[in-house]
């Protein structure tokens, strides 16, 4: 067994697997992470582990455990590292209420934090990833933690999830992006892990206000373009992005009554990294 | 004795807890379903400022998520009761329902997945086909395992709700119909509480509401919620007898009515043993092997309080459960069977 103590944002992970390739690219993504203090505590003790069985060797899979918990069904065995990383996002939106959790990529610049929720499928991940490469600071490019205390988004700064062609696009545009191994054939296409930038991960416990809401979309040939969205829609639309949404109850229904009353939202179509780049810091930018 | 059921007991514990304790205390918690009531006695104890703030979130989001299954389980029964009120007879809440309805402390904190429900079993299969009319579906299961619920079972197999998930177990009765003990539904006794934003409702009376309670955990062959489940016992004795001083011989009495004393007893003798309930009657132990079983299986599923006894005791609990179930003549094609199915399912998966 390999095992990996990692500071991640407010948590603290134990990682423990079998797999030697999981191991070492948790050593690679995780790097900075490493070089942080850790606490005395776990919050999520997981492992990714072949199961004893005649599977080890009869097309071998995968299984992810949360303590004693296996929540998912087992999956192909090269598809052991990405599991790892959709287990881990399931500890944290399943389990820490103390936040309101939403599915989205957040990134910060000047102190100010712009939280982009969007779907499967949204190009939300490729253009967090871009965000980051191009010096924005890293939150998370799937969980936004909002303080239920305050109007404080939480960094994880954890390594990206990309999908398909956007794994070479990023490459090809950004020559110091770097990846983990790539898994083909997952259940979510050709995924591959970049690994978050330094300054994300040191700086990974010093929180910062949510300045406002973007709704991405991915529109090809499109100018970079915000179009600001009603407070309705945003609603709806916020809560169906988010993971504990009902769990929380009255509490989430005030915290989503509250960001929307103080933040302004939009609707972003993009195309080009470099447009949308320069229309999110025209948006922190303004006084 | 493992650190969960000490510390449900003893909360005071917790203040000479270190990391490695804690971490352990809510593992334990988590796999025997109890952690939302563990969050309720540690968070709401006077003790509560010894609890790292490691732990304290954990358990603070486990109180959450187990207030919002008890705040869907009261919206599920409104929307329940007009159907149950206008198909059927006569119908009552059994167990975790029960308990929210009546507002127990018992209730709270509890992990809650099914709602149990006892109907007439004249009016079952109206009631049936009315919830699957309204939003509400059979759960996938095979046609022999539907016969099985149907011919021998004291309920149908159970409902799913298509949009929330929430699983109703429909009863007819509370002991399989091949149980030697099965007793008559009409003669459990019933009390009316009023429920906000529902309406009235029927549960069983606090001893017969116990009653069930126990012979529910005692005829069972699989124990995933088994210290869950001792544990509201506990609650529920505790409860009541501090309501009324007598409640202990009335509910003792009221069992040897209904003939299902062997399995009172056993309830009262291992919360007194486990739990140190407050029990003055002397209870008889049981027999050196089922006492041997129960006392290892009501433990925390968790490496951390897993041994050889309590493997052995999931073993020999699985065996007396069946059989208390039914007859050998049946129960042996029916564990053939399904082990048969077993099989062939490996086999193509």
């Amino acid at each position: 067994m390999y095992s990996h103590r990692i500071p991640i944002g407010p948590f603290c992970f134990s990682i423990s697997t079998n797999i030697r390739t999981v191991s070492q690219q948790v050593s690679q993504l995780y790097a900075f992470h490493l070089n942080q203090n850790s606490s005395d505590h776990t919050d999520f003790d997981v492992q990714v582990r072949t199961p004893c069985s005649h599977r080890r060797w009869f097309r071998p899979q995968v299984e992810f455990f949360m303590d004693e918990v296996n929540p998912f069904k087992p999956l192909p065995k090269d598809q052991a590292y990405p599991m790892l990383e959709w287990g881990m996002n399931w500890c944290i939106a399943n389990h820490a209420h103390q936040y309101f959790i939403v599915h989205a990529g957040v990134i910060e610049k000047k102190g100010k934090v712009i939280m982009m929720p969007a779907t499967q499928g949204s190009g939300k991940s490729t253009l967090t990833a871009a965000m980051m490469l191009s010096g924005w600071r890293l939150f998370s490019d799937e969980l936004a933690l909002l303080s239920l205390e305050s109007d404080d988004v939480v960094p994880l700064a954890r390594p990206i999830n990309i999908k398909n062609d956007a794994i070479s696009i990023l490459q090809q545009h950004f020559s110091h992006a770097e990846f983990g191994n790539i898994a083909h054939d997952t259940l979510k296409g050709t995924v591959a892990l970049m690994k978050p930038s330094q300054e994300s991960v040191v700086r990974m416990h010093q929180t910062a206000p949510l300045h406002c809401i973007v709704f991405p979309r991915y529109v090809a040939k499109s100018e970079a373009r915000l179009t600001p969205l009603d407070s309705v829609s945003a609603f709806q639309r916020l809560i169906d992005n988010s993971f504990n949404y009902s769990v929380l109850g009255e509490e989430g229904f005030h915290k989503v009554a509250d960001i929307l009353q103080k933040l302004p939202c939009y609707e972003f179509e993009y195309s080009r990294f470099e447009d949308a780049e320069a229309t999110l810091n025209q948006l922190v930018d303004e006084k | 004795m493992n650190l969960l059921t000490s510390t449900l007991k003893k909360p005071a514990l917790i203040e000479s807890f270190d990391t490695r304790d804690w971490q352990t205390l809510i593992s334990q918690s988590r796999m025997a379903n109890l952690i939302g009531r563990l969050a309720y006695c540690l968070l709401e104890s006077e003790y509560h400022h010894s609890i790292p703030a490691f732990a304290k979130w954990q358990l603070q989001s486990a109180q959450k998520v187990a207030m919002r299954q008890v705040q869907q389980a009261r919206y599920e029964l409104s929307s329940l009761a007009p159907l149950l009120n206008q198909r059927s007879q006569r119908w009552m809440l059994l167990k975790g329902a029960a308990y929210i309805a009546r507002d127990l402390d018992v209730a709270k904190g509890r992990s809650f997945s099914d709602i149990d429900i006892l109907v007439d079993k004249a009016s079952i299969k109206r009631v049936e086909f009315s919830l699957l009319g309204a939003g509400w579906q059979r759960t996938q299961i095979d046609d022999y395992d539907d016969r099985y619920y149907r011919q021998w079972m004291h309920e149908i197999p159970p409902l799913k709700h298509s949009e929330n998930r929430t699983v109703l177990d429909i009863h007819h009765n509370i002991l399989p119909l091949t149980n030697r003990d099965c007793p008559e539904p009409e003669q459990f006794e019933t009390q009316e509480v009023d429920v906000e934003n529902v309406g009235t409702l029927l549960t069983l009376t606090a001893e017969d509401l116990i009653i069930h309670s126990a012979c529910h955990l005692f005829t069972e062959s699989e124990f995933h919620n088994g210290l869950r489940d001792l544990s509201d016992l506990d609650m529920l004795f505790r409860h009541f007898s501090n309501k009324a001083p007598d409640f202990m011989q009335r509910v003792l009495t009221r069992a040897s009515v209904l003939g299902l004393r062997r399995y009172l007893d056993l309830a009262l003798y291992f919360c007194k043993d486990l739990f140190d309930t407050p029990v003055q009657t002397q209870i008889a132990p049981p027999n050196t092997i089922t006492g041997f079983a129960f006392k290892h299986i009501f433990t925390p599923d968790h490496r951390s309080a897993r041994t050889w006894k309590r493997h052995l005791a999931v073993f020999i609990l699985y065996w007396r459960g069946h059989m208390l179930r039914m007859p050998l003549r049946l129960l042996i094609p029916h564990l053939l069977r399904k082990s048969l199915t077993r099989l062939q399912q490996e086999k193509t998966a």
